[in-house]
């Protein structure tokens, strides 16, 4: 069954620096049905305070920044993420990049990781992340009055993380964010050696896959969706009315990236998005998976996008419901604490 | 009256201390949005000039357990600072953040960041950190001495600025270096406000050298004033004019109708902040042992410390002191006075002076005579309770304070304008001339 297995995220930052503009957009997307908007952080304003600021003027929608895992610090990121869910009442996710180059290091004085030590760095990272969300217990606030204890102590628990080149004791600052666990987003390339397996041993719920051909990527998605919930990106140039998306990739000072490009009408989108959904359909498995679409021009191809795209795949019935929270989009379970379920 | 002699108030959200009452029925959420907002917009409605957060680094501690009696969890000061800016669209966001487990390139961008976002309200408040104990949750752990805390700090605010100015930066520090050049604009205030709180004579010429406002600790009206002079020498010293450096005790208000409901109320707040328990905990920090058995309704504990140097609540506030010596002059004081343990606790976790108490009119008439000598810019009020604490200030006091003339009547655009700050181009060029003689003199 491939029906309603489709997750799809909208990039927000071709809506620049400003943040109203960028609040209604998230509104737009929100109305056509999307789960998620994303906002990465190259050269624009901090993509958890755009996230943060888009909350309070949605309601469904998730909102998922880019956060570098390598140097920032993992206390202080945990703490952003979980204050996101806080603020957006579950609706906060991670995509973990590792932006391992020179100008990054050199920025916080530190210097770039030799590739074999980045997925071990990585590993720490998530489960620092992890360990610090669940150090509050969900009950850790008790506000007993007959023994004057607002918190319970015996609920609170140091997260004692030993990683490789640093350490975190913990508990965290903020309590239990709403999901528990947020959905992270973790690029496939980083766990070659391994393979998935060692990815999600590691904690990451989502892998992002890499290939910048598109048939490629629905052969990676087919084989890693077995796993667990992948996800892909594409950078999209629709058609329009006056132009062809092949004609503004041509004549624009396009910036190329990455990821693959789909370029084409929408319906041609539409069958692309549907062949996604059908390789990565495994019969009995509720896992959603996501297509995360970077619109070459965000107001030309996001106009696309709902007026087209979003109804005919409601319409044919590939779209995933959009829960309540990202990890009920994604089909994953209630996050369990890791505390709690060691007492 | 001058616009000069205007007060503006600021509120402070704290989320972990002893004055935020949790207890009553009244006590909302201490983490929900919902909270901040309430807050943010009662704020808002009586023309406050900025909403302040503090900075979780790492959950305070008593004995050698997470500390459980008083109010804690806090979000993320600037994420929460952004959603506030799309729910309010003039008070100034002010974030508290630390020299010393903060990177300077990431934290100017986020402070670049949400003062655009806020179109021009944002603001940091710089605050010092140094223990082993706090840098346990970081990647460096602990690396910075006591007495190095201000030269860091200096050198990193300075990284921070010319980061928002813009071009390159090339730093090779003590501790770090950085390369890095800005890639935010710009807001419509130039760059975020700095606020600091160090009182030590250090922590003050920091902020005559550094800061726009000075969030004091001085509140009584002859401290306030003294205070002020204080600062207004040092800040001359580094050719910066009188009164350029803003100053806003953080005080609390606890005021009614009348004097005598205001008097009932003050015993209402002080019985909810300080219980029993908690009054035990406060002695047990600088007797360094469990007090387990000690009646909060007795007198102060008979047993002597059994530390030499008391061990403070880790993550507080309070001050170290040679134990013995003031479990004495302790014991002394309360006995003079006729306090048992939980009054004494009491008068000395909520100084008399840091706390208006008083009807509106007296409140109003007191705060005109502040205002009248110049001795504070204004107040950041602590409220005790969230989110309803700054109700009956900006219901009743606001407008006494609007009738006396010393209380802005509508907003300016960016938070600098709110603070009494100029947005001028020379601003910048004056605050930057006395670090680099500073770093000469160094």
């Amino acid at each position: 069954m491939s029906e309603r297995s489709l997750l799809l995220a909208l990039n927000l930052d071709g809506a620049g620096n400003d943040p109203n503009e960028s609040a209604s957009y998230a509104q737009e997307a929100e109305n056509a049905g999307f789960h998620a908007v994303s906002f990465s952080a190259d050269g624009l304003l901090d993509a958890v305070q755009r996230a943060s600021f888009s909350a309070p003027k949605t309601q469904k929608i998730a909102l998922i920044p880019v956060i570098d895992a390598l140097f920032t610090e993992p206390f202080h990121t945990a703490t952003q993420l979980a204050s996101l869910d806080i603020i957006s009442q579950g609706r906060a996710g991670w995509i973990l990049e590792t932006q391992n180059e020179g100008v990054q290091a050199q920025a916080v004085g530190r210097e770039i990781l030799p590739d074999h030590e980045l997925s071990t760095e990585v590993a720490d990272v998530i489960t620092t992340h992890r360990r610090l969300w669940d150090s509050w217990e969900e009950n850790a606030v008790i506000r007993d009055v007959a023994s004057g204890r607002y918190l319970d102590a015996n609920k609170l628990h140091y997260a004692d993380v030993q990683g490789k080149s640093f350490s975190v004791k913990g508990p965290a600052i903020t309590p239990r964010p709403p999901q528990g666990q947020l959905p992270i987003i973790t690029p496939a390339p980083l766990f070659t050696d391994e393979g998935l397996q060692h990815c999600r041993l590691n904690g990451a719920d989502v892998v992002k896959l890499k290939s910048a051909n598109l048939d490629e990527l629905l052969d990676q998605a087919q084989i890693a969706s077995r796993k667990g919930a992948v996800a892909i990106d594409l950078d999209i140039y629709l058609d329009t009315a006056t132009e062809t998306g092949a004609q503004r990739l041509a004549v624009q000072d396009v910036q190329r990236t990455v990821r693959a490009e789909f370029t084409g009408t929408a319906k041609q989108l539409t069958e692309f998005l549907a062949r996604f959904a059908e390789a990565t359909a495994n019969p009995g498995d509720q896992r959603r998976h996501l297509v995360h679409l970077f619109p070459g021009d965000l107001r030309v191809d996001s106009q696309v996008l709902i007026e087209e795209v979003l109804p005919e795949l409601k319409n044919s019935n590939q779209l995933a419901p959009v829960g309540n929270t990202l990890r009920e989009s994604f089909g994953l379970p209630v996050a369990k604490n890791r505390f709690q379920e060691a007492s | 009256m001058s616009k000069q002699n205007q007060l503006r108030f600021g509120v402070f959200f704290q989320g972990v201390n002893s004055s935020t009452i949790w207890r009553s029925e009244a006590s909302g959420s201490q983490t929900d949005f919902a909270s901040f907002r309430q807050l943010a917009q009662t704020a808002e409605r009586g023309l406050f000039s900025a909403f302040f957060l503090g900075e979780g680094l790492r959950l305070r501690e008593h004995l050698g357990s997470v500390h459980e009696l008083d109010v804690a969890g806090r979000p993320d000061a600037q994420t929460m600072l952004a959603a506030l800016a799309a729910v309010t669209s003039k008070i100034g966001l002010v974030a508290t953040q630390n020299t010393t487990y903060n990177d300077p390139a990431d934290l100017a961008h986020r402070l670049a960041s949400l003062d655009l976002i806020s179109g021009g309200r944002a603001a940091w408040n710089i605050v010092t950190t140094h223990n082993a104990w706090t840098g346990a949750n970081f990647r460096r752990g602990g690396y910075l001495e006591h007495h190095e805390r201000y030269s860091h700090a200096e050198d990193f605010v300075r990284t921070v600025r010319q980061i928002w100015e813009g071009s390159p930066v090339h730093h090779r520090g003590r501790h770090y270096d950085v390369d890095y050049t800005g890639t935010i604009p710009a807001s419509a205030q130039l760059r975020p406000v700095l606020f600091q709180a160090g009182d030590s004579p250090e922590g003050r010429d920091f902020a005559a050298r550094q800061t726009d406002v000075i969030f004091s600790a001085h509140v009584g009206l002859e401290d306030a004033l003294e205070f002020r002079q204080d600062i207004n020498e040092r800040a001359a010293k580094v050719g910066r004019a009188e009164n350029s450096v803003k100053i806003m005790p953080g005080a609390e208000f606890i005021i009614a109708e009348t004097p005598s409901a205001a008097e009932e109320k003050y015993h209402w707040v002080r019985e909810n902040q300080i219980g029993p328990q908690q009054a035990i905990a406060y002695l047990e920090q600088f007797w360094g042992t469990r007090l387990d058995g000690v009646d909060p309704y007795g007198p102060l504990p008979q047993i002597d410390p059994v530390v030499e140097r008391s061990s403070v609540t880790r993550g507080s506030g309070f001050q170290g002191a040679k134990s013995l010596e003031l479990a004495n002059a302790w014991r002394a004081e309360a006995k003079d006075k006729g306090q048992n343990i939980i009054q004494f606790v009491r008068s000395r976790s909520h100084r008399a002076d840091h706390t208006f108490t008083g009807s509106y009119d007296q409140i109003a008439d007191r705060l005109a005579h502040y205002a009248g000598l110049g001795a504070v810019d204004g107040f950041n009020i602590t409220p005790w309770l969230i989110p309803t604490g700054l109700d009956d200030i900006v219901d009743h006091l606001v407008p006494r304070l609007q009738e006396r003339g010393i209380y802005p009547e509508a907003y300016a655009d960016t938070l600098r304008e709110n603070l009494g700050l100029s947005i001028d181009s020379n601003h910048e060029q004056q605050a930057i001339k006395p670090l680099s003689t500073a770093q000469e003199a160094s």
